[in-house]
């Protein structure tokens, strides 16, 4: 099965670029997510690669081929549409059998092929349902159905789980992600969900206006976002963001603003050296904000909580820090006020810096 | 609907129901009972809702080898007009609707426009075209054509607003899984607008078998249509009225059959579960 290599590639609509020389490169077997905010141009990259957009320039590998200017039937490649996309004349059989009739395969290994996908989905008692008698996650099943039965060496989803109530929507994640152990392929998914992200890929490509702002693993995104959009995208609920300023007291590195001043870990005392006493901003965790005050009270966070949302096991609080919206993450078994003034502080590990002007991360 | 729109039928609605009934029945029974009499039976005094009918009008009419043929031909006409209209048709309306060049919207326009043009107004120029042009008058070719270009604007124009409303999805699917455009067109597309194809099939059809003008002009007697031959039945020595109205009604049957058919492939909702509303 071979590997996906996308080289400069480009879209334009007339005047607008909506991608912009993209460069990715995605491994055999690799499950990546293409995720970003509506408008990123993730799902025009999936299109392209699919064949149904051309590109405008670039060059788009699918093993040792080059394949951007090949129909999408010769690309072989399968695709989970948003909206299932299922052919409502056709019963959910031949739905299924649609691309292998087409390819004219013999009537007994398209009955075995659609048997087993069907089994493989637990949907082997619809296959005589039109799409219309359905339910979503069946639409849903089926069209996933449709692209397995094909048996294609890339498999591109767009965003398949959009339309599905929430409840469904984690359920399906779940199967898609089991599927996925046991369908060995190429698969790249577009989403602006991040949990799905963060849940489906080996590798995530977080997308913001036709460009690639960071990929990596799931936890390399999370931990070491690489500017700030990745890391006010990546994470649930999103980072806090303050703007603070770095300085040294007492030979201790720290970073302070209005209603904080947080202790940096001493290593990072040498590549932050060129920026003492200037402006930077802050990026906290809200898991990573710990309630009570250090011994030696060298990190404060003083918030004034508004609102506690009870979510289960854990509470989200909603404070303000010196004008700011912080949101924190609490245990909920652990005592913690649920109005007024209180005092936190944050691992210093865990605190991530970004350059006030480039949003990089420092 | 809200129930407080339904209103409950009172006395004088029915008595509008009835009326409009008589309207629009009134004539077809006066055309059935007038052909299963006898010439003195219609031209007699009194009442005649009472009578013995009497199949003699049918039988001279389907007696008459002529009319056998002009039936023939007004079958061969309508059902000829009627598939290649809806084959140019949908594929033109299918272009407009899918595929982007220049002049498209021009295009939809003066299809529409040309249905604005009376089919009287064409006689002339059509009659004097057909004949020296092409050698075309007297054929069932020349009819036929006239009646396709008659129809095609507004079948066009009828299948355009079926056709935006088939999913562009369910075409991308189709290309995915390997469909070649007339794949995708034939295999998918075309069962979806069925419904339109089947309100333009009876729309056309019946304009093809009941022009009478272009069908007057453009036949002889042997291409002859059978709104024309009815007309035959009035001469300078009498005007057989049982015998105009045996062929009316024969001739209603056609369309009505067809009608029935046809109309049996209108279903709405026929893209429900293609995608998510």
């Amino acid at each position: 099965m071979p590997s996906i290599q996308i080289k400069g590639l480009q879209k334009r609509f007339g005047a607008l670029s909506v991608i912009d020389g993209l460069d990715l490169d995605m491994a055999d077997k690799e499950f990546t997510v293409l995720v970003g905010p509506s408008g990123c141009g993730k799902s025009t990259t999936l299109r392209m690669v699919a064949g149904l957009e051309d590109a405008s320039g670039g060059e788009i590998w699918i093993g040792n081929r080059e394949v951007s200017r090949l129909d999408p039937k010769d690309r072989d490649i399968a695709m989970v549409f948003q909206d299932y996309a299922l052919y409502p004349h056709m019963d959910v059989a031949r739905n299924m059998s649609f691309a292998l009739r087409l390819a004219r395969y013999p009537k007994a290994e398209i009955d075995a092929r659609v048997t087993r996908v069907a089994e493989l989905l637990s949907i082997s008692h619809l296959l005589s349902r039109k799409p219309r008698e359905l339910s979503g996650g069946q639409r849903q099943r089926v069209a996933m159905g449709r692209a397995l039965v094909k048996d294609a060496s890339v498999f591109l989803f767009d965003e398949p789980l959009s339309n599905l109530d929430a409840k469904l929507r984690s359920q399906m994640r779940a199967e898609l992600a089991l599927m996925r152990k046991r369908v060995e392929k190429n698969m790249i998914y577009v989403t602006h969900d991040q949990i799905e992200a963060m849940t489906l890929g080996d590798r995530i490509v977080v997308m913001h206006g036709g460009k690639i702002q960071q990929q990596g693993s799931p936890s390399d995104l999370y931990r070491r976002p690489a500017n700030l959009f990745v890391a006010g995208f990546i994470g649930s609920p999103p980072m806090n963001v303050l703007r603070g300023e770095l300085s040294e007291a007492g030979g201790r590195l720290c970073v302070r603003g209005s209603g904080f001043d947080l202790a940096l870990p001493d290593q990072r005392g040498a590549a932050l050296a060129g920026r003492r006493d200037r402006a930077v901003i802050v990026g906290l965790r809200p898991s990573s904000i710990r309630s009570g005050a250090t011994q030696d009270g060298a990190s404060s966070l003083s918030v004034n909580i508004r609102l506690a949302e009870y979510v289960g096991a854990h509470s989200v609080l909603i404070a303000d820090c010196g004008g700011e919206a912080v949101t924190i993450e609490v245990n909920s078994e652990s005592p913690f006020a649920s109005e007024g003034a209180a005092q936190f502080w944050v691992e210093p590990e865990s605190i991530h810096l970004f350059d006030p002007v480039t949003e990089a991360a420092i | 609907m809200t129930s407080s729109s339904i209103r409950r039928a009172t006395p004088a609605s029915y008595a509008i129901v009835f009326v409009l009934a008589l309207v629009a029945l009134g004539p077809i029974l006066v055309m059935l009972t007038t052909s299963l009499k006898l010439k003195t039976q219609i031209f007699g005094e009194g009442a005649s809702f009472f009578f013995m009918p009497t199949l003699q009008n049918y039988d001279a009419v389907l007696s008459d080898g002529q009319n056998v043929r002009y039936l023939t031909n007004s079958l061969i006409v309508a059902c000829v007009s009627t598939i290649l209209t809806l084959g140019f048709g949908c594929t033109a309306a299918y272009a407009i609707v899918r595929f982007r060049f220049l002049g498209r919207d021009v295009a939809s326009t003066a299809t529409l426009l040309m249905r604005m043009v009376p089919p009287a107004v064409l006689t002339v120029p059509v009659f004097t075209i057909w004949t020296y042009q092409y050698g075309l008058n007297n054929t069932l070719t020349g009819v036929i054509l006239v009646y396709t270009g008659l129809n095609l604007p507004f079948v066009i124009w009828i299948l355009q607003s079926f056709l935006v409303q088939v999913p562009r999805q369910l075409e991308e699917a189709a290309r995915m899984d390997g469909a070649n455009p007339y794949q995708i067109f034939f295999m998918v597309v075309l069962p979806l607008i069925k419904p339109g194809l089947a309100a333009a099939a009876i729309f056309t059809f019946r304009i093809a078998w009941n022009e009478f003008i272009l069908g007057l002009v453009l036949t002889n007697r042997f291409t002859r249509t059978m709104p024309v031959k009815v007309s035959l039945f009035i001469n300078e020595h009498n005007i057989e009225w049982g015998q105009i109205m045996a062929v009316g009604a024969l001739i209603a049957i056609p369309p009505l059959v067809f009608t029935f058919m046809a109309s049996r492939q209108i279903i709405t909702g026929m893209t429900a579960g293609a995608v998510k509303g």
